[in-house]
């Protein structure tokens, strides 16, 4: 287990600690596409830039999760075409990569299928989401003909943007081959946190940082905290709540991990490790183990490459 | 929104709601009642169709029709979700149309819009010479005022609509979907639209903890609490389109189960449009918390519920 923990926090150490740069709303401004650069369609109104807690007024009721990934400010136009019909360009700028990639695998999430954009994207009937750098862009068709226009607005995006930025080290640990196919989301806080299946009751983790991550029939989460009496305490914490209010009963127990069983049949497998805290849910209980297992095999994996 | 009438101006009690109403004359009306007393009647109606304008009308209908629930010359408070504007995030207008159409055919005399929705709004829906002359003669809300909620758990007093207090009838008519915190918004997440914005910061800060809102539980009351203002008289819910991830705002991933639901408690209402989402009751906390209030019921075992389709 110190295997597991030593690789976590040597990756941890070397990552990107890039900072946004001081550049403002003209910077974002820039990215929009004027009316004459995409063919057919024209902005349609003029641009909004929300800075800080103004996010309030872009997205009333949506914008405490951009909060918690580190949010700077956002941009917002609308395009149309001769048709009338309408395209929606929003553009986040977050406190860095790691920030925009955060929010960027919390919107994939379940929600589209990959696409070729920026550095990552997804798309639906009616959307592209993508991530580049410390921004997050999402164009939506607002009405059916808007779908005519919305890849070249994209693009037209895309191309603006020149700065890129890597994704969280956290993350590579289940970004292997071994949790092939899982969608990985970077986790800052309580809100991301609570919307991944599993235990729920994120605010009583209040790790750093973490990544959760499908894997078989299972849920796999691998929280980050400042040092190991940090995650010491977090752990016993939610332990003890859970026990004693949350419907949880221990099957086994160890020193730094344990096996616990939900009134609903649900397991968790929970294992603590210096500043590291796994976790591992669902419904079966070989199934948990076995998962709980491989994630340390990855973990070990990952620093042998 | 001002004009907000001073709390002292006015002391009303309510018993029944446990609300201190800063606010005269209307406790009949806030008290909250179905339109009907039929041993027969469902506690919901699901119609299935791909005309969204029908569905609506037919679930109404099956429900005993507008008319058992607007009188003539009543004042109507219709509350549409119309806020955002990407697919799957609002109440389509279709189906505020034929419930505004409904109103007037049973002879509301007014009808004000509480979210006040956009022109833009209605210019997604394909509108007649008609349509168009009512959709202008829908009124925009007035100021808001303060009141004390004793019964609140989390919520002591909230700044709400005016007119919410004042209309005769209370139509709710959300839109099912996905909610980045109480996972899910339907007719008890609505009463937000009606809220003044200082009281929604509160409902969003909870605990400060972090400096914007981590906390689920805490909104999930603080909504729960604001339905002891009043109970909707009726509720007409979409879903037919709705986000099923990162609402409210959008885009997300859309499911299209063509849906319109409609009953009286908005709390049962808001218990089946969760399944619409695949979830569970117990996933949803201000359901959970409306229930313990009284509001309403979430037992889907022990609702009458009448499926359709058109």
């Amino acid at each position: 287990m110190l295997t597991l923990a030593l690789v976590w926090f040597l990756t941890t150490a070397v990552a990107d600690t890039s900072r946004p740069a001081a550049e403002g709303a003209d910077v974002l401004a820039s990215f929009f596409p004027s009316s004459n650069e995409i063919d057919q369609w024209v902005q349609s109104d003029s641009l909004r830039i929300f800075e800080g807690r103004d996010l309030y007024l872009l997205i009333d009721g949506g914008a405490d999760i951009y909060f918690e990934y580190g949010f700077i400010r956002a941009g917002s136009a609308h395009y149309g075409n001769t048709g009338g019909n309408q395209l929606s360009l929003e553009i986040y700028e977050m406190k860095g990569p790691e920030s925009g990639y955060g929010i960027f695998s919390f919107l994939a999430a379940g929600t589209g299928r990959p696409a070729s954009f920026g550095q990552a994207a997804i798309s639906g009937e009616d959307f592209v989401i993508f991530w580049k750098g410390r921004f997050v862009v999402s164009v939506t068709a607002l009405d059916e003909g808007g779908r005519t226009g919305l890849s070249e607005l994209v693009r037209a995006g895309d191309l603006k943007m020149k700065s890129e930025g890597s994704r969280p080290i956290l993350t590579e640990v289940l970004l292997q081959p071994q949790f092939a196919n899982s969608e990985v989301v970077y986790l800052r806080g309580a809100l991301g946190f609570d919307r991944q299946p599993g235990p729920g009751r994120g605010s009583l983790f209040r790790f750093r940082e973490g990544v959760s991550g499908a894997f078989g029939k299972c849920q796999t989460f691998v929280l980050r905290y400042e040092t190991a009496a940090e995650r010491d305490s977090a752990q016993q914490r939610v332990l003890k709540v859970m026990v004693n209010q949350g419907g949880y009963a221990y099957v086994s127990q160890g020193r730094s991990t344990g096996l616990l069983r939900s009134n609903r049949g649900a397991y968790l497998h929970v294992l603590g490790s210096e500043q590291y805290l796994q976790l591992v849910s669902g419904e079966g209980r070989e199934d948990v183990l076995e998962t709980a297992k491989k994630l340390r095999i990855a973990a070990t994996g990952q620093k042998r490459q | 929104m001002g004009n907000t009438i001073n709390r002292r101006d006015f002391i009303f009690r309510s018993a029944s709601l446990g609300t201190t109403i800063a606010f005269g004359g209307v406790l009949e009306r806030l008290v909250g009642t179905a339109g009907y007393a039929g041993a027969e009647m469902p506690d919901l109606v699901v119609v299935e169709g791909a005309n969204y304008y029908d569905s609506t009308r037919r679930a109404v209908e099956t429900l005993g029709g507008m008319k058992q629930f607007v009188s003539k010359g009543s004042r109507v408070g219709l509350l549409v979700n119309s806020y955002f504007d990407k697919p799957g995030t609002y109440t389509k207008p279709q189906i505020a149309l034929a419930v505004i159409t409904m109103c007037y055919e049973a002879g509301a005399a007014s009808i004000t819009s509480l979210e006040d929705a956009p022109r833009s709004y209605w210019r997604r829906a394909t509108l007649s010479k008609e349509d168009s002359e009512r959709i202008d003669s829908v009124r925009s809300p007035g100021g808001t005022v303060t009141i004390d909620l004793p019964r609140g758990v989390k919520l002591k007093s909230v700044e709400i609509l005016r007119d919410l207090l004042e209309c005769d009838v209370l139509i709710n008519m959300p839109i099912f979907k996905d909610h980045e915190g109480t996972r899910f918004t339907g007719v008890l997440k609505n009463i937000m639209g009606t809220t003044s914005s200082s009281s929604n910061r509160f409902f969003h800060k909870g605990a400060l903890v972090s400096g914007y809102y981590d906390d689920p539980a805490f909104l999930s009351q603080c909504i729960a609490d604001a339905h002891l203002v009043r109970k909707p008289t009726l509720c007409v819910a979409d879903g037919t389109e709705m986000i099923v991830t990162n609402g409210p705002s959008g885009p997300g991933k859309i499911a299209k189960p063509h849906l319109v639901v409609a009953g009286t408690d908005g709390v049962a209402v808001d218990a089946y449009g969760a399944t619409i989402l695949g979830l569970r009751v117990e996933d949803v906390e201000m359901i959970q918390k409306a229930q313990d209030h009284g509001i309403g019921s979430a037992d889907l075992n022990k609702l009458r519920i009448t499926k359709l389709s058109v």
